[in-house]
């Protein structure tokens, strides 16, 4: 059963996710993006990002890469002695990991 | 951008605040931060399966021993910062948000407690930020900021907003509700930093250059930790869902999801070239970058 969150709603036909529309809210929270928001009259940001997108930002909604092979998680044995990953719900920011050695060239 | 900019050597630390929505967010922390609450609403176990209580257990201990080990990647993030001398509210909102991960931790050991467990974890070593020798120390605070609140804190604010819209559980949703809280601004941080950083980035188009190059790796590298569905991951019963559990088998999906449709437009915006990174993502370099 999908829960009632993978609602997907868009004007033009594509669908996104509300998490999704409310990530991207966080992400196009710039002044770019209010500009736009503001040109078009349509888009109401408020401090928590954009809570009504219409779908005005454009390039909307990208289905995932279907064609990636990410059926298994190569570390799932250091996901603790209780089973759970690292990379579900209620993770913190991940350090950036330098560039191995071949990328220094 | 308005405000203050900080020096492009990083050797002087002005006094003004950078005037951006940063320095509203300090100026909040200083007018009314307030701890930690306890979830209002009681957990009645009633409601659930006692082996579905038993997961969900299970799953908010492992909760708080993650936001308690990511506390230390906000306060590497603020020596980076400290070291270039950005502005004083843009540190101290990053050393509020390793604060976040404390209270996390403590949201996460209440939640724990209440379903009947024991709010005892055994951390990993603090991570220390590992050295990015092959860039200058503002580039290499960049490269933290976008991989850990422009990325991570990103897929982890989304998939957040995922539990709190699935749970039906009050108590449980009371707690995503105070988590997600804090982690609208850990993933905003990243974007409102570039913002701080764009009179910069402009005069510096090299550092664009080479932090789309860097995504490339860095997008391949989040993907194995975030993207990935662990072996032997089943989708949730609905039970399941009604407490919180996240759908292991789902990882994959929203990790791309989040980061198609909402990391990468927003790094576009600053004139990263995402899009690119992430369609040519590798653990590898490509052949013409090969030595």
């Amino acid at each position: 059963m999908r829960g009632m969150d993978d609602a997907r709603t868009t004007p033009d036909g594509s669908m996104l996710p509300k998490y999704v529309r409310f990530a991207r809210s966080l992400a196009l929270v710039s002044g770019a993006t209010i500009g736009l928001g503001i040109a078009v009259g349509s888009t109401v940001f408020t401090t928590e990002g954009c809570m009504s997108c219409t779908g005005v930002c454009g390039d909307y909604y990208k289905e995932p890469d279907a064609s990636a092979d990410h059926s298994a998680n190569p570390d799932a044995e250091d996901a603790g002695e209780d089973g759970a990953p690292d990379a579900g719900i209620g993770g913190g920011p991940l350090p950036a990991p330098p560039l191995p050695e071949a990328w220094l060239a | 951008m308005s405000g203050a900019s900080p020096p492009d050597d990083g050797a002087w630390l002005s006094g003004a605040l950078s005037e951006t929505r940063l320095a509203d967010e300090f100026r909040r922390i200083e007018a009314a931060f307030e701890p930690a609450r306890n979830p209002s609403t009681p957990f009645d176990p009633k409601m659930h399966a006692p082996e579905v209580v038993e997961k969900a257990r299970a799953w908010w201990l492992a909760v708080m021993r993650t936001e308690y080990e990511s506390e230390s990647t906000f306060v590497e993030m603020a020596i980076q910062l400290r070291a270039i001398n950005e502005p004083l509210d843009v540190q101290a909102v990053t050393l509020r948000m390793a604060q976040d991960e404390l209270r996390h931790a403590a949201i996460a050991a209440r939640v724990v407690s209440a379903l009947g467990g024991e709010a005892r974890i055994r951390p990993s070593p603090a991570r220390r930020a590992a050295a990015h020798a092959d860039c200058a120390p503002t580039e290499s605070a960049l490269r933290s900021i976008i991989f850990g609140c422009c990325l991570s804190e990103t897929v982890n604010a989304a998939r957040l907003t995922k539990g709190y819209g699935e749970t039906t559980d009050p108590f449980i949703k009371e707690a995503f509700r105070l988590l997600l809280t804090d982690e609208r601004l850990h993933a905003q941080f990243g974007f409102y930093f570039l913002e701080n950083k764009r009179t910069w980035l402009d005069a510096h188009p090299e550092v664009r250059r080479n932090l789309a190059r860097y995504l490339r790796f860095a997008f391949a590298s989040l993907e194995r930790y975030m993207g990935a569905v662990p072996v032997g991951a089943q989708p949730l019963t609905d039970a399941e869902r009604a407490i919180g559990l996240p759908d292991l088998t789902e990882l994959s999906r929203t990790f791309q999801e989040t980061v198609v449709n909402a990391c990468i437009p927003g790094l576009e915006n600053f004139g990263i070239d995402a899009a690119q990174a992430w369609r040519e993502r590798g653990i590898d370099p490509p052949p013409k970058d090969a030595p």
